[in-house]
């Protein structure tokens, strides 16, 4: 029987462009917190070298123990509380075209030498395996699930079983792709078909990525199979105090036809209809403005609120968000983390980069494409709050997060080398997507749309690197840029642009023997100075205003550290501001982007407003 | 009788609205020391940029990009108030005897205040300390109800019984909160009433009373306390008037002192109200 399986998994290969096929068997033990499988997977060396080695994910590993490299980066002592159990994946047996190699198996530790680190294994080959060939694997394994972290493991009688089998690495041109699991990292798979049985004990629903094909009940337990092509992960969930929910959607410029799948939890049926909402207006942004949302479902999983780190994370063709029962209408995070996790379905799920290595270009272009879906829903100015007459937009959301942590790393960077969680997360997220925002400014809308629609075109399923961004945006734009992606991709350097001083003067007659008439005499003379603080510039335009209404509009490319604009007119200047249109998002500091000569009230206003506030205080004292 | 207290209370700061004038003041000086290094910020970000313009109608970005440009100077405007909540509260304290004392006598002689409240300082100053078990108590209980929440949570994994079980507890913890303050205020007014010296035996009656009399205090202290919520909706409002020219600023100064000088009418209140009440019940 299973030679026949592997037969039929080869032929299936043969035809298709997919590297890999998995066929995996698995059982949940819920009293345990394990799941039993059992993997059948075929793979294939689409690259043009033999290779004598392949190399397996064991994910789970980095919650073994503490000294994991995922622990150790993460800080251990945010782990070590008392409700911690620890989780692992045990490769119980290994067959390699039938040849037992589970004692060639040994761990490696290409990224920092960690030995305590088990989440990479290499097997060396007896044959190599030429380009165009085949193999077939087949594992038995064990995973225990931790307490839920890392958007991973059990909460309860929740179960986010992801990262959960062990996966085969990625070969590329170069060699191996392969990475232990890191805190400030995701993950790195080649496409493949899955075919993957799931038991369960009756009681427990189970939802899953891609399509379930087939369901029965045997000895208690409830037996499901679900299929899907094309992806490059698969993740389930289960749980006995969940609901599921399922609605069609189809829509037909582009032609989309899904079927929405709701795994809601038992305490947050009130917000049911806020899922379905923003998940079909998801699904419909993304369609419409990258490519249409190819696969037959998409699973949502709302984890409850006792495994709230199981929400916001992406697997193909299943996201899981995250709410609460209290959250009120005004306040968008669900609708924010939904719309967020399903754009994911583009950028990693069909654009599939190396999350390891270029992260922000999943992260930032999602963070970027989940600004513009809430504003075009919400409003620019109401996308995460309005709620009591307070209003905050996604795209102030993210300047606030870029400027609030000092620029110690370029965007790019491998994932586990950032300075700190907080840098990779502000250069992958924030950053990135302000990058992509002062281009799309720069350029235009409707160019940089057609940017992304055709580097969505050109990558989906595939492996797009930075270097093919890049080639996308200079081929549609007709631009060279690499000075931009030099500046604020590549380079660690930041940018603060302020109008240092305006000077005015009325020219009288000079003193001393003229030989010329001065024609001047009457007219001011203006002088407006602009610097550069940081290392990198961008050019802007300055708008400079004068008393008599006149506006005069200039240009600096801030390639210099400071310009000075001089005008000898009838009227003087009265103010000046830097890049009036504002197009550049990542300037540091926009309270110096402007100066004007006029009295400003508003200090004192604002003085008076927060002594009365102070006032109120001390009167509760 | 709760209406009569509030009704001669009102009478009172009415009759002495120099000694409002007072409370205000102090208010005010104190307030000032923060208003100065708070101004200055304000004009070093805001006096030349048009940004402002921004704000001004309401931009809550503005707003909180200020206050992560700026984080370091409002570190030290936080640390600066802190330092003076607890210099104004000993002041607080110090004028209470004062003003409590007047209200005994029915004096309207506000150099009255200054004369008497020196003579009930320090025991004022031990009621405190007594009151620090008591402070000690309200934060256990609180940990023990945050704990009991968790132990339900953990049982029931139910999060709607949680988010009921919280809104209890905070409930619970605003009684207690209240408890205390009613205790602190009748503490202060039995020192005065009694002139006693023995500041425990003075709290232990304290207690009795405040328990003997518990719906009449209470409902006093929650009407008054009622009336002090309604006060922040018009200095919301005030808040909210946007700063487009120094005339609006002048304003907005002239509007919410006027209604800070409301606020402390509304602090004498508290002393008039509850003395006039300590008053009819103690007979």
């Amino acid at each position: 029987m299973r030679r026949l399986l592997i037969m039929f998994l080869f032929s299936s290969l043969i035809f298709s462009q997919e590297v890999v096929s998995y066929k995996i068997k698995a059982k949940l033990i819920p009293e345990e917190k394990i799941v039993k499988g059992e993997e059948i997977i075929i793979w294939k060396n689409i690259t043009s070298k033999p290779t004598s080695e392949i190399y397996f994910h064991l994910y789970l590993n980095a919650f073994r123990n503490e000294l994991s490299t995922f622990m150790r980066e993460s800080g251990i002592e945010r782990f070590r509380r008392k409700d911690i159990e620890w989780g692992y994946c045990e490769v119980r047996e290994i067959k390699i075209n039938g040849i037992d190699m589970k004692k060639k198996l040994h761990y490696v530790q290409p990224d920092d030498g960690n030995i305590y680190d088990r989440t990479l294994v290499k097997i060396p080959l007896d044959s190599p395996v030429n380009p165009g060939e085949s193999i077939s694997i087949y594992l038995i394994f064990e995973s225990k699930l931790p307490k839920v972290l890392a958007r991973s493991g059990y909460s309860r009688d929740f179960f986010m079983v992801a990262q959960w089998f062990p996966k085969i690495a990625v070969l590329r041109e170069e060699g191996w792709n392969s990475h232990q699991y890191h805190r400030n990292s995701e993950f790195f798979s080649d496409f493949g078909k899955y075919e993957v049985e799931i038991r369960t004990p009756e009681k427990f629903k189970v939802v899953a990525s891609g399509v379930k094909t087939n369901e029965w009940k045997e000895k208690g337990e409830i037996v499901r199979i679900f299929k899907e092509d094309n992806i490059h992960d698969f993740a389930w969930s289960a749980s006995p105090n969940h609901k599921i929910f399922e609605e069609e959607f189809s829509m037909k410029e582009p032609e989309v036809k899904t079927k929405i799948i709701l795994f809601l939890d038992r305490d947050h049926l009130r917000h049911k209809e806020r899922y379905m909402k923003i998940i079909k207006k998801s699904i419909e942004f993304f369609s419409k403005n990258y490519g249409p949302y190819p696969y037959k479902t998409i699973t949502v999983v709302d984890p409850p609120s006792h495994a709230l780190q199981a929400g916001g994370m992406e697997y193909p063709t299943l996201i899981t968000a995250g709410t609460t029962f209290w959250l009120p209408k005004g306040l968008l995070f669900l609708e924010l983390v939904t719309l967020h996790e399903f754009g994911h379905q583009y950028w990693y799920g069909m654009c599939a980069n190396n999350e390891f290595e270029e992260a922000w270009l999943d992260e930032g272009i999602n963070s970027y494409s989940e600004v513009k879906g809430m504003r075009e829903l919400f409003g620019e100015k109401t996308s995460v709050f309005n709620i009591f007459g307070f209003k905050f937009g996604d795209i102030d959301s993210q300047r606030l997060s870029y400027i609030s942590i000092p620029s110690f790393d370029p965007i790019y960077r491998k994932s586990y080398e950032f300075f700190s969680g907080g840098s990779y997360s502000v250069n992958s997220y924030s950053k990135s997507a302000l990058m992509l925002l002062t281009l799309e400014r720069y350029l235009g809308e409707d160019k940089f749309s057609k940017i992304m629609r055709e580097y969505f075109r050109r990558f989906q399923f595939k492996h797009p690197k930075t270097e093919d961004f890049i080639r996308v945006a200079e081929e549609v734009s007709g631009k060279n840029l690499k000075w931009f992606f030099d500046s604020f991709l590549f380079s660690d350097g930041t940018i603060d642009y302020r109008v240092e001083r305006i000077m005015t003067k009325k020219l009288r007659k000079p003193e001393g023997k003229m030989d010329l008439k001065f024609k001047e005499e009457g007219n001011w003379e203006s002088e407006v100075s602009v610097v550069r603080e940081g290392s990198i510039s961008f050019p802007v335009n300055i708008e400079i205003l004068f008393e008599d209404g006149k506006k005069i509009k200039e240009f600096w490319d801030g390639k210099e550290r400071w310009r000075k604009f001089k005008y000898v007119k009838p009227s003087k200047v009265i103010s000046a501001i830097i890049d009036p249109e504002g197009i550049l998002l990542l300037d540091r500091n926009r309270f110096n982007n402007s100066m004007t000569l006029k009295k400003n009230p508003f200090p004192l206003g604002m003085s008076f407003k927060a002594l009365a506030l102070f006032q109120s205080i001390l009167f509760s004292f | 009788m709760i209406g009569n207290s509030l009704k001669k209370g009102i009478n009172k700061g009415i009759l002495n609205w120099r000694g409002v004038i007072i409370l205000w003041l102090i208010n005010f000086l104190f307030s000032l020391i923060f208003f100065l290094p708070s101004s200055s910020l304000f004009s070093k970000a805001f006096s030349k940029s048009m940004i402002t313009e921004k704000m001004v109608k309401g931009d809550l970005s503005i707003f909180l990009e200020f206050m992560t440009v700026y984080k370091n100077e409002i570190g030290v405007l936080f640390s600066l108030s802190f330092s003076l909540f607890l210099i104004y509260w000993i002041a607080n304290l110090f004028l209470s005897g004062g003003i409590i004392s007047i209200l005994k006598e029915e004096s309207k002689n506000v150099r009255d205040i200054f004369s008497y409240a020196p003579n009930y300082f320090w025991r004022f100053i031990k009621l405190s300390l007594l009151f620090i078990p008591f402070l000690i108590l309200f934060l256990i209980i609180w940990r023990i109800l945050g704990k009991l929440r968790e132990l339900f949570f953990n049982l029931t994994g139910s999060e709607i019984f949680t988010f009921y079980f919280s809104l209890l507890t905070i409930f619970i913890a605003i009684l207690i909160f209240l408890l205390l303050r009613i205790l602190f205020d009748y503490g202060r007014i039995r020192v005065v009433f009694e002139e006693e010296r023995f500041i425990t035996i003075s709290l232990l009656r304290t207690v009795k009373f405040v328990f003997k009399n518990f719906w009449k205090t209470f409902l006093l202290y929650i009407i008054l306390t009622i009336s002090l919520l309604l006060f922040y909706i018009p200095i919301y409002l005030v808040f909210k008037i946007p700063v487009f020219s120094p005339i609006l600023s002048l304003l907005i100064f002239l509007l919410s002192q006027l209604l800070l000088l409301f606020r402390s009418f509304l602090s004498f209140l508290f002393y008039s109200a509850q003395t006039e009440l300590y008053r009819s019940l103690r007979v």
